[in-house]
């Protein structure tokens, strides 16, 4: 088989939280990331789900080395980059972008769109190649050159997530990772964009990791999807295994809920209790088990394993492990 | 059917730095009692100057509602004294937003809330009061209702503010309830939560709701008739199945295409192509002309009348019979 072009191996990110003061101090740690391990093959789009908080956009980062992972290997093209210098690291990411929800944000509204998208080449590229392949972007994301001397503010929000598209693809990365970034834009317009990164995918042969709490987006543009619940993955698995047969108790409350836009349409809906637990302070056993409906007594001591039940499907919950399948 | 409220043509314009914004340009619909309409949009499109404009909280300046009746109850609302206004407000027709920590105040305790609400509007007494305030959060879904009445609402996560802010609008069991995407914040699995608790309290009490969002998919699932609004102006409305199985206005169906659907093979996504439109700038005829696959010669220079269908009311030229008056001339 082909070696992956990312293989995230046991990824932990814990943030320390800090509660009382002088002798009462103590530090408590935030599992954001808590032993995410998948693997990745050049062009393909991995969707990565889950409640607000769960731990997507800290996953994506800290595989960037946006934030210093805890622990854990990011393997990129064979290499685990976690092992890099800063230095090393900084050159590395040029094959690795990340594009943000917010396109208001992202981009510095003191700058040129010209500016902005050049800003990363700066340091490779000459300046009439610069020019050159400035051009070439703003025209590969559907903007002409006339949009060039403009700055932010004046270009609608499907604009500017098309200029922070320009600039991910500057210095022809292998892999995006795309955090929510058609979230933030009218329905009318995210067709657009997501067509645009569907079109440069297949030109480029990029590979994304699509962060998205629209399940029909994910869907769309995924050939794999992993469910994210608590800092864990708790289900991964082909687009079509996990939409249609999903296993875990939480992706089917997850699928569940989803709103479809069909009037009349009879769906069953599982509606869960309760809100989504704490990271600080996660339940014992499964994490998933104060709202899971399907609980056995070993789910509330021992936290399931991830166990394969389909080829490439993987799911972390004791309905299908061992113990509960032979009736302990 | 009893109708409870009837917007007609109504203007509300913003006035700034010389500018003058119609964001809200002759929206006209009604609400039948016991109803739930769902109003969609773009942002930007008027749908919140709209509910703002029937609360009469429409900021001013730099904002005016300039023109038009709204009409709840058999009476204008727009006649109103502010003094009468207040009393409306909350007891006729509440309000929640988005956002729920703009309405409820951070340093005041849910009790504390809750119990103002009885005593301003209803009178009770203290303990009559608390003990309401229970009740309702309990019928909201709150657990430990006792317990929970001494927090603050940052103490609560973003689905129990819901909760409370519905407890809340729903205290004083209202005629109306204007929800502007009450759920756009939160996940979708606690998003089903508090829509099937709209639904049910929808049915118990009889509430008209108006709801708005920009999800066509909760629309589908909690909407009998939908106004789709494009920059400012009301474009189509009409029965939600109708709306779905059979669009006519051409903003309409490019919205309805342009969503990727679970239940489909995968295929390539057809949007709307071109740019929200900016209000400060609008084309002389059909706000939608610039991004219309429809567009006529016609469509440049007019602004297309609302009209009624037998099935619906459209803005649009196609359904105008200037074309075919055109055609036969
Ligand atoms: N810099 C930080 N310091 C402390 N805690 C953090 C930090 N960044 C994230 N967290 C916490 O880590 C957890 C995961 O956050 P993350 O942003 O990855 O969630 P997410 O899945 O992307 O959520 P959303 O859908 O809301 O974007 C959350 O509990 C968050 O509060
Ligand atoms: N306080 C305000 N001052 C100036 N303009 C405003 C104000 N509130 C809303 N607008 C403008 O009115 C238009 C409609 O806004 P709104 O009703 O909030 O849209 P939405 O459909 O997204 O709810 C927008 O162009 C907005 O910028
Ligand atoms: S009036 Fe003309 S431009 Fe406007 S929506 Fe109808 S066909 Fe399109
Ligand atoms: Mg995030
Ligand atoms: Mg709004």
């Amino acid at each position: 088989m082909m070696q992956p072009l990312l293989e995230v191996r046991n990824l932990k990110k814990y943030f320390p939280v800090v509660k009382g003061f002088g002798p009462f101090k103590e530090i408590r740690w935030l599992k954001a990331v808590d032993d995410v391990s998948f693997t990745l093959h050049k062009g393909e789009t991995l969707g990565l789900v889950g409640e607000s908080g769960c731990g997507k956009s800290t996953t994506g980062r800290a595989i960037l080395r946006l934030i210093e992972p805890t622990s854990g290997e990011v393997i990129f093209q064979g290499e685990n980059i976690i092992a890099l210098s800063q230095k090393e690291m900084r050159k590395k990411r040029r094959e690795m972008q990340i594009i943000f929800q917010d396109p208001f944000a992202s981009l510095d509204p003191r700058m040129t769109v010209k500016e902005i998208i050049a800003e990363p080449l700066r340091v490779f590229k000459t300046r009439e190649n610069i020019k050159k392949r400035v051009e070439e972007l703003i025209e590969k994301v559907g903007l002409s050159r006339s949009h060039l001397d403009r700055y932010p503010h004046e270009f609608s929000g499907g604009q500017r997530q098309r200029i922070g598209i320009a600039r991910a693809l500057a210095l022809n990365p292998k892999l995006i990772v795309c955090d929510e970034p058609v979230s933030a834009l009218d329905v009318s317009v995210q067709a657009q964009v997501i067509n645009l990164l569907e079109d440069l995918q297949k030109e480029y042969g990029l590979t994304y990791i699509f962060i998205a709490h629209d399940l029909s987006v994910v869907k769309h543009i995924s050939q794999r999807v992993a469910v994210m619940y608590l800092g864990k993955i708790v289900e991964l698995g082909p687009v079509e295994q996990i939409f249609n047969n999903a296993k875990h108790p939480y992706t089917k409350a997850l699928l569940s809920a989803i709103p479809v836009p069909e009037p009349g349409a009879k769906k069953e809906k599982i509606i869960l209790e309760g809100d989504v637990p704490s990271p600080i302070n996660p339940p014992a056993g499964c994490s998933f088990h104060p709202r899971c409906s399907g609980k056995k007594p070993i789910c509330i001591e021992v936290m399931p394993d991830l166990v394969e039940v389909e080829k490439g499907h993987v799911v972390r919950c004791h309905l299908y492990s061992g113990e509960v399948k032979r009736g302990i | 059917m009893e109708k409870i409220l009837e917007v007609k043509d109504l203007k509300t314009y913003f006035y700034s730095s010389g500018k003058e914004i119609r964001a809200v340009d002759g929206v006209t619909f009604s609400l039948n009692r016991g109803e739930i309409l769902g109003i969609v949009g773009e942002s930007g499109s008027g749908k919140s100057v709209t509910s703002l404009s029937i609360m009469r909280l429409v900021p001013s300046p730099p904002g005016k509602i300039v023109g038009g009746e709204i009409i709840f109850a058999g009476e204008d609302l727009l006649k109103l004294s502010e003094k009468e206004m207040r009393k409306i407000r909350g007891e006729k027709i509440s309000m929640i937003f988005q956002d729920p920590m703009t309405s409820l105040n951070p340093v005041f305790t849910i009790e504390e809330q809750l119990l103002e609400v009885f005593r301003v509007h209803k009178k009770l007494s203290k303990k009559d009061a608390r003990e309401k305030a229970i009740e309702l959060l309990k019928k909201v879904g709150i657990p430990e209702a006792e317990k929970r009445l001494k927090s603050y609402p940052h103490q609560f996560s973003g689905g129990m503010r819901q909760r409370v802010m519905i407890a809340m609008a729903l205290a004083l069991n209202p005629a109306l309830l204007i929800a502007d995407e009450p759920t756009t914040a939160l996940d979708v699995t606690i998003q089903a939560q508090i829509l099937a608790l709209m639904k049910e309290l929808q049915k118990e009490y009889g509430t008209s709701i108006i709801m708005i969002t920009h999800d066509l998919g909760v629309v589908a699932e909690m909407c009998h008739r939908v106004l789709v609004m494009y920059a400012g102006r009301p474009v189509e409305f009409a029965d939600v199945k109708t709306l779905f199985a059979n669009p006519k206005h051409p903003y309409t169906i490019g919205l309805l295409n342009s969503i990727p659907r679970l239940n489909e093979q995968k295929k390539r996504l057809t949007p709307i192509e071109g740019s929200p439109p900016d209000l400060g700038n609008l084309p002389r005829g059909c706000a939608f002309y610039p991004r219309c696959s429809f567009k006529q010669e016609v469509c440049s220079e007019v602004k297309p009348d609302f009209r009624e269908l037998p099935d619906r009311k459209i803005a649009c030229h196609l359904y105008q019979g200037v074309l075919d008056d055109a055609a036969a001339s």
